[in-house]
Parts: C-alpha cells; sequence; structure tokens
C-alpha cells in the first residue's frame, strides 16, 4: 500500500507549540483521514522546531460507493428526464426504468484515487491545529509563519495549495544545509539527516542524553531537556567551564543561572557542582560556540553574584519594611497586608489540622517573611528563585530551619504535577498563600475567565488540591477562604462581590482541580459528578467519595441505591412544595411509613459517621440499607394523599431520605 | 576588525540594498526603536513601508553609572522594518549577519520563542529572540497589533542590540572598550555621559516637576488630537513615556499608580493610532 508523507515546514515553533502538535497530530492525522474515506495504517509523526511531519499507510483509493437515485416519472417531459440525467452524469437512455413507474439513476460508483483526497486530508490538519497562542502573517496563521509543504504518496508530489504556500518534493535541511528533495516517506528520515536534520523527537532526545552523558555527570533539576529537544535539529553536545569562584554562590543560584534562560546542564560529581557546564548546540564551530557560551554565562553569572551581594549587604529586614509599599493585586492592598493575612489563613490551617505548637510558630513566622524576597535584586533578575532567595536572606538574619525550609517550599508546587513541600511547615503555609490568593481574586471579580488567567490562579487551586491529597488534611477550605476575605475587609478593602457568592465559587473552583486527577484514576466524569452532588467541601472526601463511586460500579448495591434515590427524587421534585417543613411521626398511618422513619434515623447516623472517616464503601452500604424500606414504603403507601397534611408528611419523609442518600452522591448524575 | 561605526555602516548599506528608507533617530527619547513613528505608526494600514535606523534607547532604570560591562541608560538598537513581512523574513535577517561579518556557518544561531508586548503602546507581536552562541543579539517580532488596532497586513521588525554585537565583533568584554572609531572607544565618547544621566536619573531629577510635565503632555496630546494633529499628539505621548521612565528610576511611582500611568498612556496611544490610521484612509480614498 501507498505510503503518505506530509511534512509541513515553519519558522522555528515554540517549544510548547511542538508539543502541541505532538500531542495532537495521531487525532489530527487519523480525523483528517477518515474525513476522506482512508484508513491510515501504521502513522509515524515527527515534529521539530522547524517542521511537524506525518506519515501513514493508505489505500492506494477510496473504494466505489454504488449508488441508486429515483428521479422523474418515466412518463415526465425530455427536458426533465435529461435534466436528472446530467446531473449524474448519464445520457437519457442510460436511466434504468423500474417497475414503480420511475426513472433510476444506478451507478456502480467509482473509485477515487488517494491522491485525489490527500489535498483536504493536508488542508484539515493544518486548519485543525490548537495551539495555545497563534500569530498571523501574510499567508495565514499558526504557531509560527508556514514556510514550504511536502506532500507526497510514494514517490508522486501531490499537489496542495494552503497557507499561502504550494506543496513540492523540497523540504529545508538546518541552515547551514539548505534544501533537500525529499524521495519518499521511506527515505524522510535520511534524506533529512543528510542534511543535518534530525527529524525525529524520540531520536534527538537521545542523540542529547548520550551526549550528556559522555561530557559526565549532568543534573537537569528545572527540567529543560523536553524543551532543549525542541531548540535543535541537529544537536551538538558541547562542554563549557567558568571559573571556580562562582561555586561560592550558593547552588541553587549558579544552577538557576545556568538553567533558567540560558537552558545549560549542570554538571556534578560527588554531588557537588563542577565548574563546568553542558549544554546543547544546533552546529556552528565548537571553538567559537564554547567561547561565547562561556561569556555570556560569566555575566549572567556576574549578574547573579551582583544581585546577590546587594541583597545581603541590605537584609531580609529591610526588604519586609517595603512590603507596605508593594501592590501585590489591584484592589487587594500591598505584599504587607498579603502576608498578614496568609498568616491569619495558617493559623486557621494549623487548628483544622491540629498542627504542634512548633509547626504552627513556624508557619506564621514564616507568612511573615515569606513574600519578603519579591523585592530582592535576586528574585528580579532571576524570578525562578522566589521562595528559595528568601530562605537564604532568612537564614542570614538567623531564623530557624523550619521557617526557612517553609519559606523556601511555600511557592511550591510551581506547576502542574511538580514537587510538592517536603516539609509540614511548607505544606501548610503553601495551601494558606494559594488559598488567600484565590480567595481574594474571586473577591475582587477578578477570577479567571476563559483561558485568562493572569494570577495563574488554576495552577494555584492544583497546588493546593496536590498538597491536601498528599498529606490527608482536611482544609475546611470554606472556613480558609472566608477567613481571608474577611482579613481583606478588615483591612480596609472593598470588594467587588459578596464573601456568600465569592466564597462557594472559590472553593467550587478549587475543586474542579479535583477532577482530572479523578480522571487519571479511571473514576468517570459522571462519578465525579455525583460525587460533588453530595455537597463535600474538600478535595480529600471528594477524592475518597469520586473513588468510592468508581470501586462500587456495576455493583448489585450501587444500582439498587441508585434507583431507589431516583424514586425519591422524581416524586419529590415535582412536589417539592407541598411538602411539610417538619416531620410528624403522628401522621404515619402505614407500618412502612414507620419502617422508613425508624431505618433513616439510623442510617443517618451510620452515614454520616462513615462519610467523617471518608470510608464512602461503609456509608454506601449504609445507604444500601436503605433501599428496602424505600421499595416497600413505595409498594404500599399512596404519596399523593387526598389528605393534605398526609400529603405533606409523606413528601417530607421522602425529601429527608433523599438528602440522607445524597450524603453518598448525587445519583441522579449516574447512568442507569 | 570593524570599528562600532563601521557596523552600522555595514547594516545601512544591507538594508539600503534591500530597498529600506534609511531613517535617522527620532528627535525625543524613545526607550526602544519601537516607538519611533517609522515603527509605530507606519506598520498601521495597508501601505507598504520599508525603513531601517539606528534608535538610541533611553531606559533610565537600566543606569549604571557607566560600571557594568553592557548595561546603560542609553545603548543603541537597529531597527529593522519590512511591511508586509516578506517570506524570507528570516533568509534575509541572517544575510544581514554575514554582512557585518557574523558567519552563520560558524555560529550556532538560533530562534527562541519570545513573545513581545508593550501594553503602554498597545502593541503585542509574536516571535523570537535570536541567539549566537547563546547571547541574545536580535529581537524579531511579527507585529500583530500596535496602538490596540489590529495590523493588517502584518510587518517584521528586526531589533538588533548593536552593543552586544558591537563588543562580539570587536572580541571585547566591556562596551566600554569598544572602538567607535579609529583611536577612540565607546568610554571615551560616552563613559562621562552614563555617569552623569545616571546620577541625574537616580538621584537629581525633579519628580514634582516630572509628574506635572507628565499632566502637561497629557493635555497637550489631547489638545492636538482634537485639533486634528495625530503626529503631533503621538511626540507628547513619547515625551509621557519618557517622564514616566524617569518617574519610574526616581522610585516615584506607587506599584498601586503604576498601571493608572500605563493605562493613560495607552489611551493616548490608541487615539492617536486611531486618527492616524483615519487621515490615512480619506488621503487615500
Amino acid at each position: 500500500m501507498p505510503e503518505l508523507l506530509i511534512e509541513i515546514g515553519c519558522e522555528e515553533l515554540p517549544s510548547t507549540a511542538c508539543r502541541e502538535a505532538e500531542a495532537q497530530l495521531p487525532g489530527l492525522l487519523e480525523r483528517s483521514l477518515a474525513a476522506a474515506g482512508l484508513d491510515g495504517e501504521g502513522p509515524r509523526f515527527h515534529v521539530g522546531p522547524r517542521r511537524i511531519a506525518a506519515i501513514a499507510t493508505v489505500p492506494a483509493e477510496r473504494a466505489a460507493a454504488a449508488s441508486e437515485v429515483r428521479g422523474p416519472r418515466a412518463d415526465a417531459p425530455e427536458q426533465a428526464r435529461q435534466g436528472f440525467a446530467r446531473k449524474h452524469g448519464l445520457a437519457a437512455d442510460q436511466l434504468e426504468q423500474r417497475d414503480d413507474g420511475f426513472l433510476w439513476a444506478v451507478s456502480a460508483g467509482t473509485a477515487t484515487p488517494a491522491r485525489d483526497l490527500v489535498p483536504e486530508v493536508v488542508t484539515r490538519i493544518v486548519d485543525g491545529f490548537q495551539f495555545s497562542k497563534t500569530m498571523r502573517w501574510p499567508g495565514g496563521r499558526f504557531s509560527r509563519p508556514i514556510r514550504w509543504l511536502v506532500v507526497k504518496v510514494d514517490g508522486d508530489v501531490v499537489d496542495v495549495e494552503c497557507a499561502g504556500v504550494r506543496s513540492g518534493d523540497h523540504s529545508q535541511g538546518h541552515r547551514s544545509r539548505g534544501a533537500v528533495r525529499v524521495g519518499s516517506a521511506a527515505t524522510y528520515l535520511d534524506d533529512l539527516r543528510g542534511v543535518h536534520v534530525v527529524a525525529d523527537a524520540g531520536e534527538r532526545r537521545e542523540l542529547i542524553e548520550q551526549g550528556l552523558g559522555a561530557v559526565g555527570e549532568w543534573i537537569d533539576p528545572m527540567g529543560k531537556l523536553a524543551e532543549v529537544t525542541h531548540l535543535v535539529e541537529w544537536p551538538v553536545v558541547l562542554e563549557g567551564r567558568f571559573d571556580e569562584r562562582y561555586l561560592e554562590l550558593p547552588d541553587r543560584l549558579a544552577v538557576t543561572v545556568m538553567q533558567s534562560h540560558q537552558r545549560y546542564f549542570p554538571l556534578v560529581s560527588a554531588g557537588r557542582l563542577d565548574a563546568r557546564f553542558a549544554f546543547v548546540a544546533n552546529g556552528g564551530a565548537p571553538d567559537v560556540v564554547i567561547s561565547g557560551n562561556e561569556e555570556v554565562l560569566v555575566g549572567r553569572l556576574e549578574d547573579g553574584a551582583f544581585a546577590y551581594g546587594k541583597d545581603r549587604d541590605r537584609g531580609i529586614g529591610s526588604m519586609l519594611a517595603e512590603l507596605p509599599r508593594v501592590s501585590f493585586l489591584e484592589g487587594a492592598g500591598s505584599l504587607a497586608e498579603k502576608s498578614e493575612r496568609v498568616r491569619e489563613v495558617a493559623g486557621q490551617l494549623c487548628d483544622r489540622v491540629e498542627a504542634d505548637p512548633d509547626v504552627r510558630a513556624a508557619v506564621g513566622r514564616a507568612a511573615e517573611l515569606c513574600k519578603a524576597d519579591l523585592v530582592s535584586s535576586l528574585v528580579a533578575e532571576f524570578s525562578d528563585l522566589q521562595g528559595y532567595a528568601g530562605s537564604i536572606y532568612a537564614a542570614e538574619a538567623g531564623e530557624p530551619p523550619a521557617v526557612c525550609r517553609a519559606v523556601e517550599e511555600h511557592h511550591m508546587p510551581v506547576e502542574a504535577g511538580g514537587a510538592l513541600p517536603a516539609s509540614v511547615e511548607g505544606g501548610l503555609l503553601s495551601i494558606a498563600d494559594k488559598a488567600d490568593t484565590i480567595a481574594v481574586a474571586f473577591a475582587l471579580g477578578a477570577q479567571p475567565t476563559g483561558s485568562r488567567d493572569p494570577y495563574g490562579l488554576r495552577r494555584a487551586a492544583a497546588g493546593i488540591v496536590a498538597i491536601a491529597l498528599d498529606r490527608g488534611y482536611e482544609l475546611g477550605l470554606v472556613d480558609l477562604m472566608a477567613e481571608s476575605v474577611h482579613t481583606l475587609v478588615a483591612q480596609g478593602h472593598e470588594l467587588k462581590r459578596k464573601p456568600l457568592e465569592a466564597v462557594p465559587d472559590a472553593v467550587d473552583f478549587v475543586l474542579d482541580r479535583v477532577e482530572p486527577l479523578m480522571l487519571e484514576e479511571g473514576v468517570t466524569v459522571e462519578e465525579i459528578r455525583a460525587a460533588r452532588g453530595s455537597g463535600v467541601t474538600g478535595p480529600l472526601p471528594l477524592a475518597a467519595l469520586s473513588r468510592a463511586l468508581r470501586d462500587a460500579r456495576g455493583s448489585e448495591r450501587l444500582a439498587a441505591v441508585r434507583d431507589a434515590y431516583a424514586r425519591c427524587v422524581r416524586i419529590t421534585a415535582r412536589a417539592a412544595d407541598e411538602a411539610a417543613s417538619e416531620l410528624r411521626t403522628a401522621l404515619f398511618e402505614m407500618e412502612e411509613e414507620r419502617a422508613l422513619c425508624a431505618a433513616l434515623g439510623g442510617a443517618d447516623i451510620e452515614i454520616a459517621d462513615a462519610a467523617a472517616q471518608r470510608d464512602y464503601s461503609s456509608a454506601l452500604d449504609a445507604a444500601r440499607g436503605l433501599v428496602d424500606p424505600i421499595n416497600e414504603f413505595f409498594d404500599k403507601v399512596m404519596v399523593m394523599a387526598d389528605d393534605p397534611a398526609l400529603r405533606g408528611n409523606r413528601l417530607k419523609l421522602l425529601l429527608d431520605v433523599a438528602s440522607t442518600l445524597r450524603l453518598v452522591g448525587d445519583f441522579d448524575q449516574l447512568p442507569g | 576588525m570593524p570599528t562600532f561605526q563601521q557596523t552600522i555602516s555595514q547594516l545601512q548599506a544591507f538594508w539600503e540594498a534591500e530597498g529600506c528608507a534609511i531613517m535617522q533617530p527620532y528627535h525625543t527619547e524613545l526607550g526602544a526603536g519601537t516607538s519611533n513613528p517609522a515603527t509605530l505608526l507606519r506598520v498601521l494600514g495597508p501601505r507598504p513601508w520599508r525603513a531601517a535606523y539606528v534608535e538610541p534607547s533611553i531606559r533610565p532604570d537600566d543606569g549604571r553609572y557607566g560600571e557594568n560591562p553592557y548595561r546603560f541608560q542609553q545603548h543603541y538598537q537597529y531597527q529593522v522594518i519590512l511591511k508586509p513581512a516578506p517570506a524570507d523574513s528570516q533568509d534575509l535577517y541572517l544575510r544581514s549577519l554575514a554582512a557585518i561579518g557574523i558567519e552563520p556557518e560558524q555560529h550556532d544561531i538560533r530562534f527562541v520563542e519570545d513573545n513581545w508586548e508593550s501594553p503602554s503602546l498597545g502593541a503585542w507581536g509574536l516571535g523570537w529572540e535570536v541567539w549566537m552562541d547563546g547571547m541574545e543579539i536580535t529581537q524579531f517580532t511579527y507585529f500583530q497589533q500596535a496602538g490596540g488596532i489590529e495590523l493588517n497586513p502584518v510587518s517584521v521588525e528586526l531589533t538588533y542590540g548593536l552593543d552586544r554585537i558591537g563588543m562580539h565583533l570587536q572580541n571585547v568584554r566591556r562596551a566600554q572598550d569598544m572602538e567607535w572609531a579609529p583611536g577612540l572607544t565607546w568610554a571615551d565618547v560616552y563613559l562621562e555621559n552614563e555617569r552623569q544621566f545616571s546620577t541625574y536619573n537616580y538621584e537629581v531629577a525633579d519628580t514634582e516637576m516630572l509628574a506635572r510635565h507628565f499632566d502637561e503632555h497629557e493635555a497637550e496630546a489631547l489638545r492636538c488630537l482634537d485639533a486634528g494633529l495625530p503626529l503631533v499628539a503621538y511626540d507628547h505621548v513619547l515625551k509621557c513615556s519618557h517622564t514616566f521612565n524617569l518617574l519610574d528610576s526616581r522610585r516615584a511611582i506607587a506599584v498601586t499608580d503604576r498601571q493608572a500611568y500605563i493605562l493613560r498612556m495607552r489611551a493616548l496611544t490608541r487615539r492617536v493610532a486611531t486618527a492616524y490610521l483615519e487621515q490615512q484612509e480619506a488621503r487615500d480614498a
């Protein structure tokens, strides 16, 4: 079967766009081929800074599809018959007259060669990418301008015009090599290798790792390898050196200088930094490239040393004194006020998790100090050092290690899935800081909208969730966030939204971040919705309940509870306003009413106890215990009795049953 | 080894041959060549435009009294604006490097993602910082918006960091040691300048006067707009911008006021851009 090759040639794509393309391309290719009626097999994808390529085996043609279309009656006027025939590419006498009295256009159909269908496949793929940032250029819109297209079915060029360029069989090699003719999908990787392009990202990464390994023991604490893989087409790993005296800088400063902007890989021996670094070049004369990079690094190390020296001269006390004059976010006052709120929220959190007195003291002190480094020269120069800079200046001022540690760790996790604070103090401070930022932003109407999230609140929320689940914290998010908003008001700031609306929204926003984690654990969207419908307000119970519903999926007890719950809510939803406000046992007439009421009394406590222990499996068992009384109730008792008092009382009983069952999930959300 | 002025001449010759009008630096302080009306206003509307020029970039807060090897309150940019952006922009740029003695085969030249935005100009674009052996030497931007107006066609803007390039070509570690003209170094020309302006920017500038000037230039810009003179109004916006930068280097802008200042300049630039475009359309009609 023929092989299709599509290469979209671009000006340098950002590494984030490369990764987006890698994620989207398999689905895009499959859907685009399917839309053209072609089945692709054995697809391969090669993404790099200047090209996005897809290869697949495709059938030589799309099979013919037979068709039969009924036309005018056999006795219709000549003109109508001819018109119909023409429309279907036939002569009038080729139409088939059938017993029904009509003329039919019958065709076995024609097969369409794959190459005729490829242009629409290419256009669909190019148009189908969803990059987080796109730009316009005279020609189109994409992550960066598209400059060439190679589209081939085996050795033949397929003519496509797209994004202002026309396909051909020439690709571009490394800039030092120029254009190259691509033979076919089969020769694609080798053709490009000949002009110094390793088109496959996996292969580039391997080459880089080999090269780094050959230089020495390298580290990548800031995770630059994936990015570097998409910054080069012809990776050459080189080694540079710098003066030993820069090793006197704090390790993490030196490492950040090497990694943050320059994307170098520090080298270590016996666990200590060397005065050497490895980096990945994309060509050039090695000696020229090495000395250029060494010079740049010295300049950056000098900047770091200068900023560090300046900060040490002034000390953390002078930074703290500046915080009242630095604003946090519009309408939420200064960084000093932010620190004050974080301290309040952290205090509340320490109560909630019953933290030891020394932990409490350290977290409180760290809350006061943790924003000081935002006005340091070091953080102005290297924003990645937030937290760390503060911790070294706090240590120099004689603060205890636990305080410094919490200051250092309170930014963590810095990205989704990133490392969590290792210390208890760091984890508590991190949650308090993030909860305050989110609560305040929501109260000021600055919550994220669509893709706009200028304060990084989604990341903050994900951080809260990750830490809470990891440490098994009951957060009492509602109280924490309310504390934060009340302190904001006490500080004299005006809210844009009522706390009663903003706080629950903010809590919901944090709970939203539990969902992706649960999906990864095999919980379905419906199960998460059911769990959220239970009214839980913390990541921990939400996760526990979601998992319990997942584990109970398909079980008899779950189905029984769900159906019983459905019976209750079906009727109460229709007549909710007729329900009595209080249940009166004196109005019970039937045995089944009394039995259900008694069962509810027991189950209520069992469910609440189990839920409090996050033992939702037992809670579900307790709920199962209500099923038989519910069903017997429905079998015998006429809920919509003529007597409004009886009716109201029975509806009230069912409302109570439903709300008890709902503690284990809003079962309406689960598929039957 | 080329003198600094030779490097500039070579760039001028290269871009002149590519059909650029060689403009001169603007007559008032600019933070960047982008603010020059030859870029910011000329990218508006449909008329093609190609220009190149040296621009002194005046950034009071970057002054280091002449003591830092590459940070100054005034440095030189070489600015090229091509409208519409040609399909071979990157090749043109690489050829311009060769023209000043940077052979692309010798170096590791990389286009590394960088997205540029100027809130006070209501302008943004996507592109790269161009790295040569790990050093950022040029900002390469496809302009998407200016003065709050979507650009059509899109222009490409190249901003060369002349000092860094000059240092590399002359193999010196400090800009101060660069040879400007035979027998004359950068320090001979500008060192005293850096000392005096750094002192003024950080220690002497009269902040009350500056705050007043900001208000006055803003008011004058508005009057000029009302009088149908967007080009003149824009000069006053530029003066606002430099005044703001001076206030900033004197730490005279509270963080809470900062955004308000930026929004005022942004609103002015937007009105200038809109009026400029309307006048151009009326003339072209």
